[in-house]
């Protein structure tokens, strides 16, 4: 109880959006390219809305994947056939995932526990497939190529990439905060409820299913608008991008930066966007060594580095109370 | 018409692997409360593992005794190290931690023979057809029908007619008055994991002819374990053995119909099933 209260009072929005700002503003610095810092961003994005379903609904989602990739062929089949919406081609995308979101809902979100696991791992299947025999639509196994990028107004003074950057890092902000506001919201605590005792919510009056597929659909749109920034940034949007690895990497992210932690999740992007691109020069197999992380972050940090961040600060918080 | 006839029989072969993979999964499921994601991946090392050995020795059974026995170790192995940690956490760490189990074995199997598809040759013996009425039949798929529906009976037998199969339902009820009784409770344990996945590794060497061995297997096999599972339901012997068959034969006659749409039709079957059964063919509590 004084522990929550603690938390509670200790913990202001300032640091938070601080910490964003900051994280959008160092990436290029760490990874050493405004592209590879962009795609951390968008993975940060998608990262956190899993961490939404993950650590606050409390359901394991396999589905993550097919949310970015439709999201990614919606804002590239909208660009391709009217240029002229320009940014909503965005807002476009995100209906489009929190609908496949409410149609993959539908379907598992009544299942109980490994159920719902198993169903939106077929259906993240399912939506491979599709993808893979409408080639009109998706342009099948070579991707949609060629998508025109929307103008920014910002080119003339930052060029090309780096105005794409800005405008993945305002969106990663906005949305890393419109979820601290979720998870934080009457809705966000009620969602607490209903993973730490799924009958006892229901018992005190809760609609539990209504209150997770309002989660899944939040986070199928956000992970949506990540694949359409990720598209934007690629310029095409690659059949990988449906892919199971996609959910599989998306889904180590948000465990590697701690799955009750926002923030978290962008370093869990960071990191393993790191991995992969340091790792991969070196050796082939490296996704070896991430199954190995995976295991050990699972077993002995169950709250990744967010959790570790955490520990650090409330033991230094500690600390300072014995001084003072 | 007859074509689809032919189509539907070729697929009771592949039907009856799926079942042997997923009853695996699903005994392993019933004792344990375990969700084995690393499945899939014990399907692929099975399936190298029958390649290998039938390429060192020239015999095909020793090669399919191999993708039993090699997996079989390995799941131990990886129950003791790893796995027995995780049997009192959600069934969502267990997932976590058999997908990082899989990403080590995928990429084990790719370090020792390459990214490329491999072809895999059946015994000679194997090869041709049988004629079943006017349907010409692969022998292969014969075998297959066969050895899976003894698998499966044997299967029955021990669960429902042995001291062992006994124990592990009594395991399933209460582990805890089983170890009280003064039966090593780990050891009934690493035995179930030792069948299970076992299975899993046979199915992936009697798959491999049919459709050769690559490194893509185990994530195509993880994802129809689940769908039969979803199904079928878990933890009993018809389930696994229905929705095997079902997801089998619908392969093999959209192979004929629509062959870009094949894999697609299993899911849309699935969603289509859940849409009316929302628990599956058998229901679940």
């Amino acid at each position: 109880m004084l522990e929550t209260l603690r938390i509670r009072l200790g913990d202001s929005a300032g640091p938070f959006y601080l910490a964003l700002i900051a994280f959008a503003l160092l990436a290029p610095l760490v990874t050493g390219s405004v592209s590879t810092a962009g795609a951390v961003l968008v993975f940060a994005i998608a990262a956190a809305a899993c961490n939404l379903m993950l650590g606050y609904a409390g359901l394991l989602s396999f589905a993550q994947g097919s949310f970015f990739g439709v999201g990614s062929y919606v804002v590239g089949i909208t660009l391709k056939a009217h240029p002229g919406v320009g940014l909503g081609a965005l807002a476009v995308s995100v209906i489009a995932g929190m609908l496949l979101a409410l149609a993959i809902g539908a379907l598992s979100i009544r299942q109980r526990g490994i159920y719902f696991v198993m169903i939106t791992l077929a259906m993240a299947q399912l939506a491979f497939f599709a993808s893979l025999a409408l080639p009109g639509w998706t342009g099948g196994e070579n991707g949609l190529l060629d998508i025109p990028r929307p103008a920014l107004g910002l080119e003339a003074s930052l060029g090309d990439s780096r105005s794409q950057y800005a405008l993945a890092a305002m969106l990663f902000i906005a949305s890393l905060a419109f979820l601290r506001r979720v998870v934080r919201s009457p809705f966000g605590r009620s969602l607490d409820a209903v993973r730490e005792n799924e009958l006892r919510a229901q018992t005190a009056g809760f609609d539990v299913q209504r209150l997770k597929l309002v989660a899944f659909c939040i986070s199928g749109g956000l992970t949506a608008l990540a694949g359409a920034l990720y598209a934007l940034q690629l310029r095409s949007a690659p059949l990988s991008n449906i892919d199971l690895m996609t959910s599989e990497t998306i889904l180590v992210m948000a465990i590697l930066g701690g799955r009750r932690s926002l923030i978290g999740a962008a370093f869990g992007a960071l990191a393993m966007t790191l991995m992969a691109e340091q790792l991969s020069q070196l050796w082939p197999r490296w996704q070896m060594i991430v199954g190995f992380v995976l295991i050990a972050t699972v077993l002995f940090a169950p709250n990744g580095l967010g959790g570790l961040w955490a520990q650090l600060r409330s033991s230094r918080a500690a600390a300072a109370k014995e001084a003072a | 018409m007859n074509l689809y006839v032919f189509q539907a029989l070729n697929g009771l072969g592949v039907g009856m692997i799926y079942f042997l993979l997923s009853v695996g999964l699903s005994i392993i499921f019933g004792l344990l409360g375990f969700v084995n994601f690393a499945h899939g991946a014990l399907f692929l090392v099975g399936a190298y593992a029958a390649m290998f050995t039938a390429e060192q020795t020239g015999s095909f059974a020793l090669g399919l005794a191999a993708s039993f026995a090699v997996v079989a170790l390995v799941g131990v192995v990886a129950e003791r190290l790893v796995l027995r940690r995780t049997y009192k956490m959600p069934h969502e760490a267990q997932i976590l931690v058999t997908v990082g189990l899989t990403f080590i074995l995928t990429e084990t199997i790719v370090l020792f023979f390459g990214p490329q598809p491999r072809q895999v040759s059946m015994p000679d013996m194997l090869n041709g057809v049988l004629m079943l009425g006017p349907y010409p039949i692969p022998k292969y798929r014969i075998f297959i029908f066969v050895t899976c529906a003894v698998i499966g009976a044997a299967l029955w037998l021990l669960f429902e007619r042995t001291l062992f199969g006994a124990r592990v339902r009594a395991g399933n009820e209460s582990a805890e008055m089983l170890s009280l009784l003064g039966v090593k409770v780990t050891r009934v344990y690493a035995l179930t994991f030792a069948l299970g996945t076992g299975l899993a590794g046979l199915a992936g060497g009697l798959a491999a002819p049919l459709r050769g061995a690559d490194p893509s297997m185990g994530m195509e096999a993880i994802v129809i374990a689940f769908v039969v599972v979803v199904l079928g339901g878990i933890g009993s012997f018809s389930g696994p053995l229905i929705g095997g068959l079902i997801i089998g034969v619908t392969q093999s006659m959209m192979t004929a119909i629509w062959p870009e749409g094949a894999r697609l039709t299993i899911f849309l079957v699935m969603a289509a099933i859940l849409l009316v059964m929302p628990k599956g063919l058998f229901g679940r509590a």
